[in-house]
Formats: C-alpha cells, structure tokens, sequence
C-alpha cells in the first residue's frame, strides 16, 4: 500500500475514532462516499482497534522476555576447592559477585570470599589500586571495618578473602524489625559506630564510595562492620554493586535493581558526576539513618533519572512529619548530613561523631519515664528526649540550602550532554534579598553591581534598588500608591523603563534614582531596550508562569522620545522580548493555537521571525549574553523550571547547538531572570509555595468557625484538597509537586504519620471517601489519560472505573455511595473543531464495569452552552454544586460564580457570583466554598451562603496565606482546608567571588 | 573467559551509531548475557516475593554496560531511540534463533491469545517485528511510536518528550498503530489458508 493511501485510511480512521460508536456508520456513509476500499479498511481497522484496546501489546516486550530468558545456569561453587580456600556455602549472590563461606585450609579458619565478575575487574591498574586501598583500611584493624585478608586471582577469577562476620546486614536488620524500622536510640548507636569507621578510613585517604544499608552488617553482639571500603571504585560508574557479605539473600531485594538501590544512596555530587570526597560518604550516612528511623529511604524512584533528580534537587519529607517523635536534635544531624552542598554538611566524620555524642549523651541523660507523656512511640517505648517536645517543621533553611546549591548541572546534562560543562557548574551562589513574601522582575544594572526589582510591601508593588551583596534597599516608586512592576535598567544605565498601574497603567521611565517617572504608552509589559537606549520593545501582556498563562500579547515598538509605538509581530501569543546587544534582532516568547511554548527571534524590522526551541518543553525567558553569543531562557524541561542557554548567532538568530543547562533546578522553580552584560552574573527569581493542611472547629447551628486553626500537615510538600472519613478520624489528601503527586492518609487531629496510599510517578488526585468509609474514589493518569480510579481505603486493589476516550477527573460520591460522579477534561481543540463530546459533568454507577455503564451527562448550564463542573452532592441527593466553565473565542475559561444542580428540576440556579470548591452542609441548605480575590475580598477566603436566601458571608481569612481547597467533617463540626504561604525571592550565581 | 568491560561495550555502540553494521553483531551477545544475568536476578526476586520493575531492568543494563561520559548522544530522543531499536534488534534475534531450534512455523498465532502462553510468544515477536518493518514503510511515526512503547518501555508522556509530539497525539496514533498492527498480525496468510 502507499503511504499516500494510508495516510488516507488512517486520517478517516482518526475522524470515525473521534466519534461515539454509534455515529460511525452514519460517518462513513458521508466520508467515504463512493470509495468502498477506503471504508472496508477503515471498517476492519475500527473492529481492530477495539479488539486491541485492552491487552494487545500492553506489557512492554522486556517484561514478558525477562520471563522467557532461560537464566544462566547457576554453577554453585559449593564444596569446591578454590586454591588454599575451601568454599563451603554460598552467602549470597548479587551484582558484584558471589560470595562464599569458605576456609582458609593453611590457617584453618573461616572466612568470606567473593567472587568478582570478570568485567569488573578487565583493568589490572584499578584492581591493584584497589588492593592497595583494601590493605590499607585493613591495616587500620579498626573495630568496625570488615578486614580484608587478600585480594588476588587464581585461574583468571578475582576474588576477595574478607572476615567473615556473624550476623546480618542493616537492610536485614530493617526487614526484621518490627514496622520496618529502629528507634532513634538504636540508629544513634549504629551511627557512631560507622561513623567511626569513617572517621579512621578518611583519615588514611580512603573514601567508601557506596554507603548503604548493604554494606554494613550488624554482628551478633552489636558490633557494626562497614563492609567493602573502595570497591566502588573498582566499577569504574560509580554506582556500583558492592555485594552483602555473610548474607544469603540479596542486597536489594527491596529495591528495584542493585544499580538503583545503589543511586539511592547517592551523594548529589556523585549523581552529577563530579569527584566525591569524605563528605559524600557522610551524605551516604545520611541517607541511611534517615532509612532506619523511618523505613523508607529519602530519595525514590522507579527509574534512575527520577532518583538521580531526587538526590539532586528534592528535599526529603521532614524525619519529624514521618515519625513525630524523633527528637529535633536528631532530625537537625540527619538534615545536615542530607545538605545538597556538600559545604554546608558536617565536614568530617570526627564532626560529626561529636554531634552525635552530645546527642546521644542528652538521650542517655533523661530518665526513660519522665517524659513518657507526649513521647510515646508507636512501638510502645519511650523515648526520652528533651528536644521532642517541639518536632517543628523541616528548617525553612534546608530549602535555602537545596536554593543555594542551585549550580549544579543537572542530571540529564550529565546523562545525555557530556559535552564542555556550563561555567556556571562551579559559579558562587548566594541569596540577593530574604524578605517574607514576594521579590520578582529583577533587572541588572550594566555594571552588574546593582540589582532593580519588584517586591510587594503591604500588599503593594514598589520598584526597589540594592547593591548586590548589600542588603540596604531603595525604595524608588514609594511616592505613588499604584502597583509598579517589571523594571528595566537601560544599556546606558541612566534610566528605568518600567510598568505601572498609576493613571490607567502603562509604560512609564525615570531616573536610575527614581527620578521624574513620565509615562511613554498607555500599556506595555516586559519592556526591553535597544542597545542605543532609544527604543523600548514590550508585550502587551505579562508573563510571570507561562504554564498558567491563556491570553495573548502582542510584541510592540516604542520610541522613548515622542512615545510614538508600532506593532512589531502579532498572531499567536508573543511577549517577554528582548533586545540582543547588536541590536539586531529581538528574542521573545511565543506560543502557539496548539499550546507549544518557545523561544524565538524576529529581525528588528519585523522580518524573519525563527525558532531558537522547538520542542514540548515550555521555554521562556530569554536573555542575552552581553557578547551575544548565547540565549539564556527559563525551561521546564527538567521538571522543575530551570535555566538554559543556546548558542546563537546574535544577526541570524540560527541556533548553533543544542540547548544546555546553565544550572540545575533547584527545591524552588526559577522564573524569571536576568544576566550581566559581561556574562558573569546571573540574578533570578526562585518561588516557593508551602500548602498544608489546616482544619478549624465550625458551629453548625451558629453557622461559623470556632477557635484557630491547628495544623493537619507540616510538609514542603503542597498538600490539598483533603476528604475526611465517615468516622472523622482521617483525612484522606493529594500532595502535589514536580517528582510525584500522591495520596495519602493522615489522622484528623493532626498527629502521627502520614500514611502513603500511592507512591508512583503517575498524577494521583483529589481522594473522595466513600459514604461507608471503605473506600476511595480519586483520579490518576495511570493509564496516560487521567481517569477515575476506585480503591480500598487502606490502599489496596486500585481499580480502573472509567475507560473513557477523553480526560475524567475530580470524581465526587452520591450520598448513598451507589453513584460516582466527575468532571469531563474539555477538550479546547475539539471544542474549537467543533467535534461533538460530552463535556460537563457525568455520573456513573459504582458497581457496573465501564462497559455495561451509561454514563449520564448532566445538561448545559445556559443556552451559550456553558457547562457544569460539579464539585459535591447534596446530603439529601437532590443537588450538586459546582461552577461554570465556557469557552471564550478559542479558549476555555472558568466563569464565575457557583451554580446549584437540581435533579428535580434539571435545571441549574446560579447561588453566587464567586467562589469555588463548594461544599454542602449537612442541612442539604448551605455551601461553604473559598475565594480569595483582590480588593475587598483579598482577605475574606471561606464563605458560606444559603442557597435559598442567596446570603452569603465570610467565616474565615488569613491575612497572608491563601485559602483553597475545602472538606467538612460529617457531622459539621470541623472544617479542613489548604493554607497557602508563597514565597519568592532573588538569588544570584556570579562566576567571581 | 570474556572480559567485556564498560569501555568495549561503548566502543560498539559508537561504531554501531557510526553505521558499523558488524558492531551489533558484537554487541548483542553482550547485551544479552546481561540481560540473562538480570533475567537469573529477576527470577530470584520475584520468588522471593519482590518482582523488579522491567524498566528499570533495561535502564540498569544499559548503565551498566555503558560509559555514558563517553558517548555523544544528542539528545534524549536519540538515546531512547538507540536503546529501544536495540532492544529489538536483540530480542527479535534471540526469538529467531529459538525458532530455528524448535523449527516451528510462524505466522499463526495472534498476539492476544499468545498471552500467558510462554512458547507462542517467540513467534509473534517475530511476526511483530515483520509487521512493524511493514508498518514503517507506510508510516514511519507509529513504528517509532510502538518501537519505543513495546521496545522501549517508555511511557506516553516520554514518547511526546523524545517524538516532541504531544501526550494527546501519541495516546490516539498509539491506538491506531495497535489497531493496524494487530489486524495485520490476525490476517491468515496464504500459507496456513489455502485459498479455495
């Protein structure tokens, strides 16, 4: 067949597929008209098609061949003579080799030896400087070093004669414990212990290089042995498989494969690449202590990218939120141990061994029983420590530091662009202001010393100065009450051009001092100078997260001496440009109908414009280096927003390579930034946002809140939209983030742990109990397009409910739990190509399989065709509330307001004019819902109206935080709800000191 | 004894990118012995209850076996796309040789009721492959497409990622490939069918 003709069949393929079954004959009639090939094909293939959908090639191939692949015939060496050595029975059999209990036939003693796989060992050089190391940390004869007896070869097979020690590993020891994990007095010892192990082998230069609960056995009177110093090295990668000794099982069997249970256990610097030092080792530790108290290592992942990433750039969930009774002090050490720059962690093994000592000698000091209140463990001991009264939260500090150590290249570079790393792998990094709350659009003077931007004061945006690495600042636009936003230093660095929202809003320039602002347009955003400092180009519109951004901007010129403006491009959505140093061509932001977002340039006349990325990264963001050879942009193509750079060149606009990171993305995204005319300093702005979990006492009768809000969750992981059990005792919620987005459990007084009811990368959201609280409905994009997903409430059997062919999400109970209800993902372009599809709300039935449902659609909301996202049913099943959603020109938009759903009348009554995530009362009578705008209403963020008066009034505000997702208790008398703290603040990477 | 180190494996690998068709000849054995090693691994594993992700199995074989520093990939596109297409290449081989042992003919077990049937699925490897070659000349995308699925193990979102196509498009040419590929693999053939 030619391809021709198949692109033929396969396009009236599409189409029919795009249509409910039922239509598809009527289709083909029309489309295929007299051509009876083309419809018997397209015939044949939609009967394919739906024959294939289920299991037909649904595992990966490797996954049925791993089981097909006759594994290699296990030739025991048991009983066999091996030189001197008698091997008596094997220990275990891993990725470095196998190991055997044997006997030393000259000296008659037992011992352990392991045997290397020959690949490892190819490099007689490496072999020997590893034998040399091994020798030398045994002539150490320290206490908790495995000693190493002989490293040598006899008929071509390497082998390591070591001690033999009696007991177990310490991931033997942690499948043994009771809950999978030891208490903080058993960790302390076992700490000390390796840490004097390293202590003496950094002493004598010799690094580990693959700590891990693996590689340190636990002997039968409590003596720790820190097995296998310096064999990583022998690998070459260093994440090696350094093998269990005196084990019979296998060194990873919790973990998906040797090399990745290796990665967990990775220093950041190891994951990048770069040399490690006794400070690696001690992050290693760090990782491992941190396993044993909790049961759970710090940094996961299916595939070694998304743990490599975690190393890198995540901040482990605070040690205290998991287990709230391990002391402060303890949680202060593992932080430290768990520092990204390996600068900021304990320095030596000595140091820390101190730390631990006086810790452990606060522990040793409290009497066991005098602070058994408050303290208990689950385990039913009690642990005596002062410091526990007061788990606090993960330090803000941590997260500074994970900011902090920003220069880094990120994972992929490492992976997939070995080439010459970024400069700015080894630039200085240093945090530029520190003020609660928000600093944006910062601007470099030429000279690079000083640094202009926005920051929000009481709720207003000024223009601020300050000299980088001073900490004074100015205020420049304090004399005017308005908003100004998004400045920018001129090349000559006399003037600011900036935005205002004073008289109308527009673009206004001044003095570098503040001095004589005078407005030049009437709009404008993002404004950029021509190298002359004549001209301004701009957006009409602002970015500040591309990725939430719908309207469109047009890119304009403005002369700054008469004001005079002209378009300079305009169609899609273009904004954020950016003048290059020749003043040749103007780099800017561009996306297009089909929501692809990336950087391109356009010649200053307006001709030529070309592409600088195309992919499905979002880019934004660009800069230009001072000598115009590379473009800076922000990307998302590391997850976590990040920035890159593009050689360029500067007349053409031709990309001259592939993009590179500049620097890893860190806890924080990076949104915007700025670069210094000689290229050696880079400012930016990083974000954060902390939402947790809050619940508050509510009076149903009096219709308000009761006291003050007491914490439910205390992560840095963005927690939301929470769903209380039937009985009230928990609280079911989604976590959001860059790695993973789960669901959990969590009590509903706020204390104990938090339970993990999914732990995978797919999006895992918006949990709903059951009515009879044994189970959960939530949506996940497990199967590639998000769909609503049922399971039990401990987290077990995870079923599929709906198959449908378009994105299902926000699912919602009826109150007799025999219905489930959820929102349809509108689909814009279909909309637009005015393809039919369900859209709004839809309820199916729990218990039917999806191919015997008829999935009920609930009706427009008007005749514009407005439809219904509901968001929860009516105690008494006759109403669901929900808000609107329309499209507007070629765009999909939320409208305002909160619209009751009558089953009685089929017909929808709008109760308010804003507002979202409704929740009914109890009484069927009255909504609770957030809504945090602007002016007035900024600080009035949970309402409650009556849906027959329409009366509405404010029952709970924060003056900073912001107020989302809501649940109530059954019986009304608490309210739970996300409190969100943003914070966003300048950092600065220079190449100098 | 072999002693096949991390930089030999590397070597090939750049000779095979280069166009050095004898290089694959090389790798393979490689690649497979490590894959048998994982597979003995594996099989451990899941008796003892704690069955591996197989992705990450084919991830852990190529960070073994491969010196990344040393390889220019250009980009992640290329990387998956290397490492898909040869683990088709080998696995595709493997299934041939075990067929020419057992001498058993082809073409006349479809996929679906292959399923959990161990012996059957060696053939339709075999089909599969012969049907993904056709389904190239007339549409290369979605043979790269179920290349990098069935072969690969890449999920939808990586796929968009490596094809810079969106979720949305690989989702529905993924379905349409499956559907043309598996009413490919249930045609009889003139063999089994003689046609009356």
């Amino acid at each position: 067949m030619a391809p021709k003709r198949w692109a033929q069949i396969d396009q009236m393929l599409e189409k029919a597929l795009e249509r409910p079954v039922a239509e598809r004959t009527a289709f083909l009639d029309e489309a295929c008209g007299g051509d009876a090939e083309l419809r018997r094909e397209v015939e044949s293939l939609l009967v394919a098609h739906q024959e294939a959908e289920a299991e037909f090639l649904s595992k990966p191939v490797v996954e049925i061949a791993l089981e097909e692949l006759p594994a290699l015939p296990q030739e025991s060496l048991a009983g066999k003579k091996f030189g001197h050595y008698r091997l008596l029975s094997v220990l275990g059999i891993g990725g470095m080799g196998e190991v055997y209990l044997a006997r030393d036939e000259r000296l008659g003693r037992q011992l352990a030896l392991k045997i290397l796989p020959p690949h490892f060992v190819a490099d007689d050089m490496r072999v020997e400087r590893f034998a040399r190391e091994a020798r030398a940390v045994s002539a150490l004869n320290h206490p908790n070093i495995v000693t190493v007896y002989d490293v040598g070869q006899l008929d071509g097979t390497h082998f390591i004669a070591m001690e033999h020690v009696n007991g177990q590993t310490l991931r033997e020891t942690l499948h043994a414990a009771e809950q999978g994990r030891l208490n903080p007095k058993e960790v302390v010892e076992i700490a000390l212990q390796i840490s004097a192990a390293l202590a003496a082998a950094h002493e004598a230069g010799i690094i580990h290089r693959d700590i891990k609960p693996e590689n340190v056995m636990l002997r039968r009177d409590d003596y720790v042995k820190v097995v296998d110093f310096g064999l990583a090295k022998l690998t070459e990668m260093q994440q090696s498989l350094a093998k269990t000794l005196g084990a019979d099982d296998d060194p990873a069997a919790t973990n998906p494969g040797t090399v990745l249970g290796t990665l967990r256990y990775m220093s950041p610097e190891q994951a990048l690449g770069q040399e490690v030092d006794a400070r690696s080792d001690l992050f290693s530790l760090g990782v491992v202590l941190y396993e044993l108290l909790t049961g759970s290592p710090p940094f996961k992942g299916h595939r070694p990218a998304a743990i490599l990433d975690a190393v890198v750039h995540h901040t482990p969930l605070p040690l205290t939120q998991l287990r709230p009774e391990i002391p402060g002090e303890f949680e202060r050490i593992i932080s430290r141990l768990l520092e990204k720059d390996r600068n900021l962690r304990y320095q030596s093994a000595n140091d820390l061994r101190a730390a631990l000592k006086v810790f452990k000698r606060e522990l040793d000091s409290v009497p066991t029983h005098s602070l058994s209140d408050g303290n208990r463990n689950s385990s039913g001991d009690v642990v005596a420590i002062p410091l526990a009264a007061q788990p606090g939260r993960w330090k803000v500090k941590t997260a500074m530091a994970a900011t902090a150590a920003l220069a880094v290249i990120v994972v992929a570079a490492w992976l997939f662009h070995p080439g010459e790393p970024s400069p700015w792998l080894n630039a200085y990094s240093s945090q530029v202001t520190e003020f609660p709350g928000e600093e944006r659009n910062p601007s470099l003077s030429p000279d690079g010393k000083g640094v202009f931007y926005a920051r929000r004061v009481q709720g207003q945006w000024d223009i601020f100065w300050q000299r980088v690495g001073g900490s004074k600042t100015t205020n420049l636009t304090q004399d005017n009450d308005a908003d100004d936003t998004q400045p920018a230093c001129s090349p000559d660095g006399g003037s600011v051009v900036f935005r205002s929202e004073r008289n109308g809003g527009g673009l206004f320039v001044m003095g570098a001092t503040g001095e004589n602002p005078r407005r030049i347009a009437n709009f404008g955003h993002n404004p950029s100078w021509s190298p002359d400092s004549k001209q301004i180009v701009c957006g009409t519109d602002y970015i500040f997260n591309p990725k939430l951004r719908t309207s469109k901007s047009r890119l304009v010129l403005i002369d700054i001496a008469d004001g005079k403006n002209r378009v300079l491009l305009e169609g899609d959505d273009t904004a954020q440009p950016r003048w290059s140093p020749n003043g040749k061509r103007i780099a800017y932001y561009r996306r297009t109908k089909d929501n692809r977002r990336d950087i391109w340039t356009i010649a200053a006349d307006g001709s030529d414009p070309r592409a600088v990325t195309d992919d499905a990264a979002v880019d934004w963001n660009p800069v230009w280096s001072g000598d115009g050879k590379y473009l800076y942009f922000a990307s998302d193509r590391q997850t976590v927003a990040s920035l890159w750079r593009v050689r360029i060149d500067e007349s053409t606009g031709r990309t001259l390579g592939q993009p590179e990171p500049v620097t890893g993305p860190a806890a924080a995204e990076v949104l915007q930034m700025d670069l210094a005319r000689d290229g050696r300093r880079i400012v930016y702005v990083t974000r954060r946002q902390d939402a947790n979990l809050k619940s508050i006492g509510f009076d149903p009768v009096k219709l308000e809140t009761v006291g003050d809000p007491i914490a439910i969750t205390r992560g840095t992981r963005p927690s939301g939209s929470p769903s209380i059990s039937p009985d009230g005792q928990w609280v079911a919620f989604h976590t959001l983030g860059a790695a993973q987005e789960d669901i959990w459990l969590t009590h509903a007084d706020g204390n104990g742990e938090s339970i993990n009811l999914t732990n995978d990368e797919p999006l895992d959201r918006s949990p709903r109990w059951s009515p009879d609280g044994r189970h959960l409905t939530f949506y996940s994009t497990r199967t590639g397009l998000s769909q609503i997903w049922l399971m039990n409430s401990d987290g077990s059997n995870k079923r599929q409910l709906t198959f449908a062919e378009i994105g299902c999400s926000s699912p919602f109970w009826s109150p007799d739990g025999k219905r489930i209800a959820y929102q349809l993902t509108s689909d814009v372009k279909a909309i637009n190509e005015q393809r039919r599809q369900p859209q709004g709300t839809q309820i199916i039935e729990t218990e039917k399989p999806w191919a015997q449902q008829t999935p009920v659609t609930l009706p427009a909301i008007n005749e514009a065709g407005d439809w219904f996202s509901g968001y929860h049913w009516s105690p008494d099943g006759q109403q669901i509330v929900g808000s609107a959603v329309g499209m507007q020109g070629q765009e999909m938009r939320a409208k305002s307001g909160l619209f009751v759903y009558s089953f009685a009348t089929n017909r929808y009554e709008k109760i308010t004019d804003f507002g979202t995530r409704p929740e009914w009362l109890a009484d069927s009578r009255h909504i609770v819902f957030a809504y945090g705008g602007k002016g007035k209403m900024a600080e009035k963020q949970i309402w409650l109206v009556d849906t027959q008066t329409k009366k509405f009034n404010p029952i709970y505000s924060h003056p900073t935080q912001l107020i989302s997702t809501l649940g109530l208790t059954r019986d009304n008398r608490r309210l739970f709800f996300t409190a969100t703290d943003h914070q966003s603040d300048l950092y600065l990477l220079s190449l100098d000191k | 004894m072999s002693t096949q180190t991390p930089k030999e494996v590397t070597q090939l690998l750049i000779a095979w990118k280069n166009g050095d068709p004898t290089a694959l000849e090389q790798l393979a054995p490689l690649v497979q012995a490590e894959l048998h090693r994982l597979a003995r691994l594996y099989m451990a594993k899941e008796r003892a209850g704690h069955p591996l992700q197989p992705t990450a199995l084919v991830n852990e074989a190529y960070i073994r076996l491969i010196e990344w520093q040393n390889i220019e990939w250009k980009n992640r596109a290329h990387f998956f796309g290397v490492s898909a297409q040869l683990m088709r290449r080998i696995l595709v081989d493997l299934a041939r040789r075990r067929q020419r042992v057992s001498g058993k003919s082809v073409h006349q077990v479809s996929l679906q009721q292959a399923e959990g049937r161990h012996k059957e699925r060696t053939a339709d490897l075999i089909a599969l492959d012969d049907a993904l070659r056709s389904l190239a000349e007339i549409d290369e995308r979605k043979s790269r497409i179920v290349e990098l699925r069935y072969f690969g193990g890449l999920d939808n979102r990586e796929i968009a990622e490596v094809l810079g196509l969106s979720e949305n498009t690989i989702i529905r040419e993924w379905g349409r490939a499956k559907a043309w590929l598996y009413r490919e693999l249930n045609k009889t053939t003139p063999d089994s069918q003689p046609e009356s």
